[in-house]
């Protein structure tokens, strides 16, 4: 290496940078000052350097990230023509949303034999329809993301009872050969208001029922689901962290796998009020999940807060994924004393509450006696409080309050939908935006 | 199936990087900057953002301008067109006699702004009927920070010219900031760059002026809308650079080796990337600035892409080679006078 460059200059320790710091305080307090404490238990430095380094082998992908495009089925009709739509305008990957079976071969007119990932969320499990789809699809890349668990935690109750899903989701793996039937909904936990390491640790926990019931040669047919906030280099860290633990935990099982991952944007953090400030808020956060390594990131439609829920929005990501390019990722978030440190934090706090919840039984019994839904509801009135206090900032929302706002007058859906109460087996853990109450005041008095 | 035991699971550290750098070693605060110009970065040093005011209108902006300094904002960047011999363009407060200046700071209350001045053209002219203006309305520059923007193509001689013209007239001047547009590459840009500041600060330093009167001045207006890491590399290796560069001029002030980097742009993207190259300053749209330093954390830690392999990689070439080719610059230019 040549020392032409930096030939003129002596190298600096970290303890004179610290020093440095410290002279230049001028009476403040240090940690108040330059150390920040985060909601994962994790203190941010004023910096990271060379010395004390430390890293993670990260099992990474060199596959380019696919960009998705959520839709919701209303009619298989308009779903296909939205759908080649948004193919044109150069989505490689679809996701379709469905509350009941559909008619296959309407819906995907036009679509096959195209390069194109399909991913599914059905709030139904349908045993003979899964059966036609995928023998339909077979020759496509697909992820069916069935999820019986994350069905559980988010309504609270099994589609028919423990054992019928259980045995449903056996008789698909057993019968199907593609790439994704389980799909870990890990998004449910950001968006009810998990802190980063419990989303790791709950959605390992959550995938290791799985493992457990099925057997370790399912694992690489699982795809983990994530909602991405905007907090930029823990995002990057939290995949990074849970690709490592997933392969740690595989060990045991004597198994390796390298997790597939889809990301999309969190609803938590979406406010009505200045709604452009959505739009900058998932473009890091797509960012993020792009440089963590997630194999599929999809954008929110335009502003999910807003319009009726088909609205596509390509272009951003498009934009994000010209201002990285050509790098790889990997390549570049490798090696980062800053992202190596909280990556290696990360994992290590995940580490601890996953083998708390196997101890005591395993991720099911621990949503059965509700401690799950405690601990996320702990955390989640915690960044409650913070945004009461303004440590938690939305802009737009409780800082920067624009006196003029008539977004509200344009709304297509209702931001509010009322919560009907109804029976269920556990507590369902359901998403709260954090804007929510103090939108529905100022909705009122506005309306 | 019995359930495993993952009690004695164990996370496995790694000690070693791929690649080492040796100015990986350089600290903040401290020559030659390359991690950043301040130990604490934006802990404790904001980073300024010029409201850019460009309507054509003189009047309008004079509204605009009053809502905003009712508001608190006080750093501005105007924008001019002088129309006189450019009717074409439409970007810029057109600007056709001492008239225009009159209207745009009407009733103006200008205590303690801070304002950059650029124009398409014929920066001189602007600054001369900027400053007529000023006087007549009995505004004292002793009570505004002022930046000069050079917008149009800088050669040596623009940048003495105004810099020669604010001696004489603008004692406050806070900064005069350079740039080369439509450069092919980061390497490129920063080896003109230096090249041309080199060039002022020696034929001024004839002149007996001192070097740290000279380099304090200066600052680089580098271009954040391409590509996100490589801009991030380019700033890290221009301070560098810039460093070694004025060291040979053996200045007295520490200060004059850390290069302030202004860059405008309007995306949320390139925000990120001025944020995370180290700016001190740019011009952009106000939520964007307000998203990325309160909501995304970023801003928490100093430098936070250190360390990268691609960063440092990245870092290590552009300087390499911008040096190289500043070196030959110098050479030719040397060998032909």
């Amino acid at each position: 290496m040549s020392d032409l460059i930096t030939n003129d200059f002596e190298p600096s320790s970290p303890a004179a940078w610290k020093q440095k710091l410290q002279f230049e305080l001028n009476g403040a307090e240090y940690s108040k000052t330059l150390l920040t404490k985060t909601n994962e238990g994790i203190t941010i430095k004023p910096f990271y350097h060379l010395d004390n380094f430390e890293k993670l082998d990260i099992p990474t992908t060199p596959e380019a990230f696919k960009i998705c495009q959520k839709i919701t089925i209303t009619t298989e009709r308009a779903a296909n023509k939205t759908a080649i739509n948004i193919i044109r305008n150069g989505a490689n990957a679809l996701k379709f949303e469905a509350t009941k079976p559909f008619d296959i071969d309407e819906l995907l007119r036009n679509l096959l034999n195209k390069n194109i990932d399909f991913h599914f969320q059905f709030t139904f499990l349908n045993e003979d329809f899964i059966n036609i789809l995928s023998s339909k699809l077979k020759d496509e890349t697909i992820f069916l993301n069935l999820d019986i668990i994350g069905n559980l935690a988010q309504t609270g109750n099994w589609h028919r009872t423990l054992t019928n899903d259980f045995k449903v989701i056996e008789n698909i793996l057993h019968k199907n050969n593609i790439k994704g039937i389980i799909g870990i909904n890990a998004s449910i936990y950001q968006n009810a208001g998990a802190n980063i390491t419990q989303q790791i640790a709950y959605a390992l926990a959550h995938a290791n029922e799985y493992l457990h019931k099925f057997g370790c040669d399912f694992a690489s047919k699982i795809q983990f689901n994530f909602a991405t906030g905007s907090h930029y280099f823990f995002e990057i860290a939290k995949i990074r962290a849970f690709r490592y633990l997933y392969n740690l935990i595989l060990k045991e099982y004597n198994h390796k796998t390298i997790a597939q991952i889809y990301s999309e944007p969190s609803i938590r953090n979406k406010t009505l009020h200045q709604f452009q400030v959505n739009e900058l808020r998932s473009t890091t956060e797509n960012m993020s999940s792009i440089l963590g390594g997630a194999n599929t990131i999809s954008n929110h439609t335009y502003n999910p807060l807003f319009y009726s829920k088909n609205n596509f929005n390509l272009q951003q990501l498009e934009a994000t994924k010209k201002a990285i390019q050509p790098i790889n990722t990997a390549d570049i978030t490798a090696d980062s004393y800053y992202i190596e440190a909280i990556t290696k934090q990360l994992a290590e706090k995940a580490l601890v509450i996953f083998k708390d919840i196997e101890k005591s039984g395993g991720f099911l019994s621990q949503l059965k006696s509700g401690t799950v839904q405690r601990k996320i509801k702990e955390n989640a009135q915690k960044e409650q409080e913070q945004f009461k206090s303004e440590d938690l900032i939305l802009i737009g929302s409780n800082k920067y309050i624009q006196k003029t706002d008539n977004r509200i007058n344009t709304l297509e859906t209702n931001p509010f939908p009322l919560k009907k109460p109804y029976k269920t087996l556990i507590i369902p853990i359901s998403s709260t935006r954090l804007a929510e109450k103090l939108e529905q005041k100022k909705f009122n008095y506005e309306a | 199936m019995k359930r495993k035991d993952f009690s004695k699971l164990k996370i496995t550290v790694q000690k070693e990087k791929k690649n080492y750098f040796e100015h990986e070693e350089f600290i903040a605060g401290t020559a030659p900057y390359l991690r950043g110009i301040h130990s604490s970065m934006y802990l404790q040093n904001p980073i300024k953002n010029s409201l850019l005011v460009n309507l054509p209108s003189p009047k309008n902006c004079n509204a605009f301008l009053k809502e905003k300094i009712s508001t608190g904002t006080k750093e501005f960047h105007f924008h001019f067109n002088l129309n006189i011999e450019n009717k074409t363009v439409n970007n810029g407060i057109s600007l056709n006699s001492i008239d225009d200046i009159l209207l745009l700071f009407k009733d103006v209350d200008t205590s303690n702004l801070n304002i950059t001045i650029s124009a398409n053209n014929k920066i001189k002219t602007t600054l001369n009927l900027f400053l007529k203006g000023l006087k007549q309305l009995h505004i004292s520059t002793e009570d505004l920070t002022l930046n000069i923007l050079l917008s149009e193509e800088n050669t040596v001689a623009t940048i003495e010219d105004v810099f020669n013209f604010s001696t004489n007239y603008l004692p406050k001047l806070n900064s005069i900031i350079i740039l080369k547009t439509n450069e092919l590459t980061a390497e490129i840009e920063l080896a003109n760059l230096l090249s041309t500041s080199s060039l002022f600060i020696e034929n001024n330093i004839l002149k007996e002026k001192s070097i740290d009167s000279l380099a304090s001045i200066i600052s680089f207006n580098l271009n954040t809308d391409k590509n996100h890491f490589q801009e991030i590399a380019k700033m890290r290796a221009a301070r560098l650079l810039w460093a070694k560069m004025i060291q040979q001029f053996n200045p007295k002030d520490q200060h004059s080796l850390a290069l302030k980097i202004h860059s405008s742009t309007n995306n949320t993207i390139p925000v990120l990337t001025a944020f995370l190259g180290g700016s001190q300053s740019f011009s952009t749209n106000k939520t964007s600035q307000l998203y990325v330093e309160e909501e995304t954390m970023i801003l928490k830690t100093v430098d936070p892409w250190a360390g990268s392999n691609e960063i440092e990689k990245m870092t290590f070439e552009i300087a390499n080679s911008a040096w190289f080719l500043y070196e030959k610059q110098r050479n030719t230019k040397k060998n032909t006078l």
